[in-house]
């Protein structure tokens, strides 16, 4: 599962189009440039294709930043015990 | 000393705050009323001597009050040669504080007159003793004391049916609390009971309040403040009556009907309502005292009752309307039982009523001021100063001895 | 009572006053008194129904909590269907007590009842998705729905931001003071003298060509702004004298350089509770359709900014104006965001004109919102260059009829309005202030009662009479 944090960026940086950006855990939306409710789910449509996951609304409207982002996409990848 | 340092510092920039913001609400016209009036003790109240300023409630006016108290030019005491003196007594309508001075009706009188007069190498000077709110009481006061000293050949009353009304003080209990009333006992003509009891005003505080509120009237924040003050103390009664209403339509009781006159405009219009007889018969003893007053002084008297805002409104159709609902026949019957009156008792009367009502007829002009979108006044506009002027120079140019007579002899009064 | 009434501020001291002095864990009590009592000098039966309501929401929530503690499912569907129920009900009242116009007396419907529909609607839905626990105080959530200072024109406080800060502590004083000051000088000061001018206009268009209408439609957006931002001024400075922060409504949106910033600058509370309770989920219930699910989305969303104004074609038309707008915007980002990549030259003219159209295409979109009727609109943008010939003079004509000094200071104090907003974070007046030498404190104290003394004598005198009633005040 560590590759998710790397697998993010690359579609971070894809999505809006910034070759630099770095993650942090505490990225919200206010600090990228672009990333706004509108391309939102573009984000979150290209995570799910990505990570081969599906996210529920009620999922997707409690995300806080970054890092909740990603604890979610690992718990989806994680095989159900 | 640091403190006393920082204390004038800090004082002097309130007063440039204070300079910044009478410039500010200068530069915006932001106008308001001026103060005129100071107690008196024989008329209650008068219009108080070179005091100046804004008037704002109908129109925006500069006012000034010329050293006598009067709202005019200085007059001198003596007339000037081969000049007629003509003086106009009343409440609002005679002051016409909602004209500029030289478009008052009393100017186009004087313009008129000396027109007609000059090829007899006269001239001729309308004295506007005029003071807003007067009841008929305080009218007479003013002409018995004050008006004689400059000897006018001719005295016009100009009233209006508002003017009849003010001799009751249940119409108003809120507006006029002190107000002089005069009633009729056994036949004569004497202050009532209140009137009597009114306290009397100290000369000297009176002097000083007055030159404070000049002072007053020359800044527009000074103005502004004392407006406010007095909005704040009746706030509680506005809010009282906002309570009062916000309850009734919670509980939805029924609404007056939309069609009722109110009660003042049914007194106005119909002189032989009940409650109205007490009324015209204290007017009418007044008219007399005055007609008498002037007999004494040699002096020609007209009754001029001015036109309310209905019988001179531009449309017939809702001149009728209102006839139906008040269930009258006319307008006029206000100014008929005056003219009725004037033939009964040898008193000259001139009722411009029907010249301004077929003026605004034809030219489809309003003749009063609008208080707002909807609502008329009960005060000549600029159209309705200029119209009644003229109507009475001619009325008085053709029906009055003294003026006929003018030049005649050579001699003056 | 009104915002810009003597009484408000009357009532407002009080019950701030009386705040203060209360024990802090009754306060959320007290603030519920105290709403109640202000909304029912509106009418008791609207009172009533909020009343009404606030339980209704609070016992489903209630119930699909425990439901869904409890594994039974089926049950916690209660929380969308109560959100659909409130707002089939709000959109009810309004077809059935408000005729479709942008009368502003003589309207019937409960006031503030948008504001409290969608905080109760906020609650369903934040609870049912998991967002926050339902809250176990009714007396809070009741506050939360009733919060007075919020429930005129909003702002549209989010629940776990009001509970987060329950009970209310409130420190500041001078601060949200100044900040109601503003609002009323706003309110008072520009948008009603800018008002005449343009109601002349939008009341009676089809007898204007040229110079009117072009005054109308640059004059009727910035007695707007001046007007609601006004009003969310009073409205949050209130609120913070309770000691609640309610969000912001306005970031200088009239100076947006796109479309969509403009929306994220305007109205911001109503925006941010569309785009998280309709555009995401629709968003997200699209997500597969591509770009055609995004542009529905778009376009619904902005319906239902236009329709929550009023059920009217004119708003409809705005909502869909809108839309377009958007969606062209969307569909161009990529590319124009390449363009200004490979030509940094054009970066400043390229903002410039981004401003200068986006200002326009707001303007137009506006032109909707304040017309009775699309017609109405529809003539107005037609007969802009038209007659130009005589409008002039018309133009001056009806200026005078409608006061000229009045429309003097509504456009000079706009101009300040616009430079101040771009200009005081820049002055730092608090650090100067803190480190200034005591008499230049004094004088600044002192000046600033002198002119706190003229506020209030303008606020007396010239609110006498008439009621000036906000805009936004019936949504």
């Amino acid at each position: 599962m560590t590759d998710t944090w790397e697998r993010l960026q690359n579609i971070f940086r894809d999505i809006f189009e910034d070759e630099g950006l770095v993650l942090r855990e505490d990225m919200t939306a206010a600090d990228v440039k672009n990333w706004d409710s509108l391309n939102h789910i573009d984000l979150i449509v290209a995570v799910e294709r990505e990570f081969k996951i599906r996210f529920t609304t009620a999922e997707v409207t409690t995300l806080k930043n970054v890092g909740a982002l990603a604890a979610l996409v690992d718990k989806k990848r994680a095989p159900k015990l | 000393m640091r403190f006393f340092r920082d204390l004038l510092l800090s004082l002097a920039a309130m007063c440039m705050a204070f300079g910044l913001i009478e410039c500010g609400l200068r530069m915006a016209h932001a106008r308001l009323e001026a103060s005129f009036f100071d107690s008196d003790n024989e008329r209650r109240y008068v219009l108080r001597p070179n005091a100046e300023g804004w008037s704002t409630t109908e129109t925006e006016v500069y006012i000034k009050i010329n050293s006598d108290g009067m709202r005019d030019v200085e007059h001198p005491l003596a007339a000037p040669p081969r000049t007629i003196r003509l003086a106009v007594i009343g409440s609002s309508e005679a002051e016409a504080a909602q004209a500029p001075l030289n478009e008052t009706f009393e100017a186009v009188m004087t313009r008129e007159l000396s027109r007609n007069l000059k090829e007899r190498g006269w001239n001729a000077e309308v004295l506007n003793f005029g003071v807003d709110g007067y009841t008929p009481a305080q009218v007479y006061l003013t002409l018995k004391n004050h008006v004689w000293k400059y000897h006018p050949q001719v005295v016009i009353f100009v009233f209006s049916a508002w003017t009849v009304q003010k001799t009751v003080r249940d119409f108003y209990p809120e507006q006029m609390p002190l107000a002089p009333v005069w009633v009729l006992e056994n036949g004569k003509l004497v202050p009532d009971q209140i009137t009597r009891d009114a306290p009397l005003y100290d000369e000297r505080q009176v002097k000083r309040r007055g030159r404070m509120v000049d002072v007053m009237n020359r800044s527009f924040f000074l103005t502004l403040l004392h407006a406010a003050l007095m909005r704040a103390e009746s706030l509680p009664n506005e809010w009282r009556a906002e309570l009062e209403k916000t309850v009734a339509a919670s509980s939805k009781s029924k609404t007056v009907a939309p069609s009722a006159v109110e009660p003042h405009l049914l007194r106005s219009y119909n002189p032989d309502r009940p409650e109205m007889r007490e009324a015209w018969s204290i007017t009418e003893a007044f008219f007399k005292a005055m007609k008498e007053d002037c007999d004494q002084h040699g002096t020609e008297f007209w009754l001029v009752p001015a036109d309310q805002t209905m019988q001179v409104d531009p449309s017939l159709a809702v001149r009728k309307d209102l006839e139906k609902r008040m269930g009258i026949d006319t307008l006029d019957a206000s100014d008929e039982r005056v003219m009725r009156f004037g033939e009964a008792n040898g008193i000259l009367v001139f009722a411009p009523a029907h010249i301004l009502a077929e003026y605004a007829a034809s030219h489809g002009v309003y003749v009063h001021g609008s208080i707002s979108p909807t609502q008329r006044s009960n005060h000549w506009n600029k159209v309705g100063q200029e119209v009644v002027g003229e109507a009475i120079a001619h009325e008085l140019l053709e029906h009055s001895a003294t003026l006929r007579n003018v030049g005649a002899t050579g001699a003056e009064k | 009572m009104s915002f810009t009434e003597p009484l408000y501020l009357l009532y407002l001291a009080i019950s701030v006053g009386l705040n203060r002095l209360c024990p802090a864990r009754f306060r959320p009590a007290f603030l519920l008194v105290t709403s109640y009592a202000f909304y029912s000098t509106w009418s008791f039966e609207a009172a009533g129904l909020l009343a009404v309501l606030t339980l209704a929401t609070f016992g489903t929530v209630a119930l699909m909590e425990k439901s869904r503690e409890a594994g039974k499912t089926n049950l916690a569907c209660m929380g969308p269907a109560a959100a659909i129920v409130l707002t089939v009900y709000l959109m009810a009242f309004k077809v059935a007590l408000l005729t479709p116009a942008h009368g502003i007396a003589g309207l019937v419907m409960p006031l503030g009842i948008s504001y409290y529909s969608f905080r109760l609607i906020s609650y369903v839905l934040d609870v049912y998705w998991g967002k926050m626990p339902a809250e176990k105080g009714l007396v809070n959530f009741a506050a939360y729905v009733a919060f007075f200072p919020q429930m005129v024109a909003g702002p549209i406080q989010r629940p776990a931001d009001f509970f987060g800060e329950m009970p209310p502590r409130p420190k500041e004083l001078v601060q949200p003071v100044l900040r109601i000051a503003l609002g009323l000088v706003k309110k008072l000061l520009i948008a009603d003298n800018l008002a005449p001018l343009v109601n002349a206009v939008y009341g009676h268009a089809s007898g204007f060509h040229g110079a009117p209408l072009w005054a109308a439609f640059y004059l009727f957006p910035l007695q707007l702004y001046a007007d609601f931002s006004g009003l969310t001024d009073i409205a949050i400075g209130s609120g913070q004298l309770f000691g609640i922060r309610g969000p912001e409504n306005f970031n200088r949106p009239l100076t947006a350089t796109t479309v969509s910033a403009f929306w994220r600058r305007w109205h911001m509370s109503l925006t941010t509770w569309l785009t998280d309770y309709v555009f995401v989920p629709l968003r997200m219930s699209t997500r597969r359709a591509g770009v055609l699910g995004l542009n529905f989305s778009i376009a619904v969303n902005m319906v239902a900014i236009g329709l929550w104004h009023g059920l009217s074609d004119a708003f409809l038309v705005f909502g869909l104006i809108n839309a377009v707008f958007l969606i062209v915007e969307t569909l161009t980002s990529r590319k124009r965001a390449a363009f200004f990549k490979n030509n940094p030259e054009f970066d400043r003219p390229g903002t410039w004109l981004g401003w200068f159209v986006t200002f326009h295409l707001i303007l137009i979109a506006e032109v909707f919102f304040r017309a009775p009727r699309v017609s109405n609109a529809v003539w107005l943008l037609g007969h802009l260059w038209t007659g130009l010939a005589g409008s002039g003079a018309q133009l001056l004509n009806l200026i005078d009829e409608t006061g000229t000094r009045g429309l003097a200071i509504g456009m000079v104090g706009y101009l300040i309005l616009e430079v101040g907003e771009r200009y005081r974070p820049d002055l730092k007046v608090r650090e100067l202030y803190a480190e200034a030498p005591r008499w230049v404190r004094w004088s600044y104290n002192s000046a600033g009662a002198a002119f706190g003394i003229l506020g209030l004598a303008l606020l007396l005198v010239y609110t006498a009479g008439k009621r000036s009633a906000f805009l936004y005040e019936i949504f």
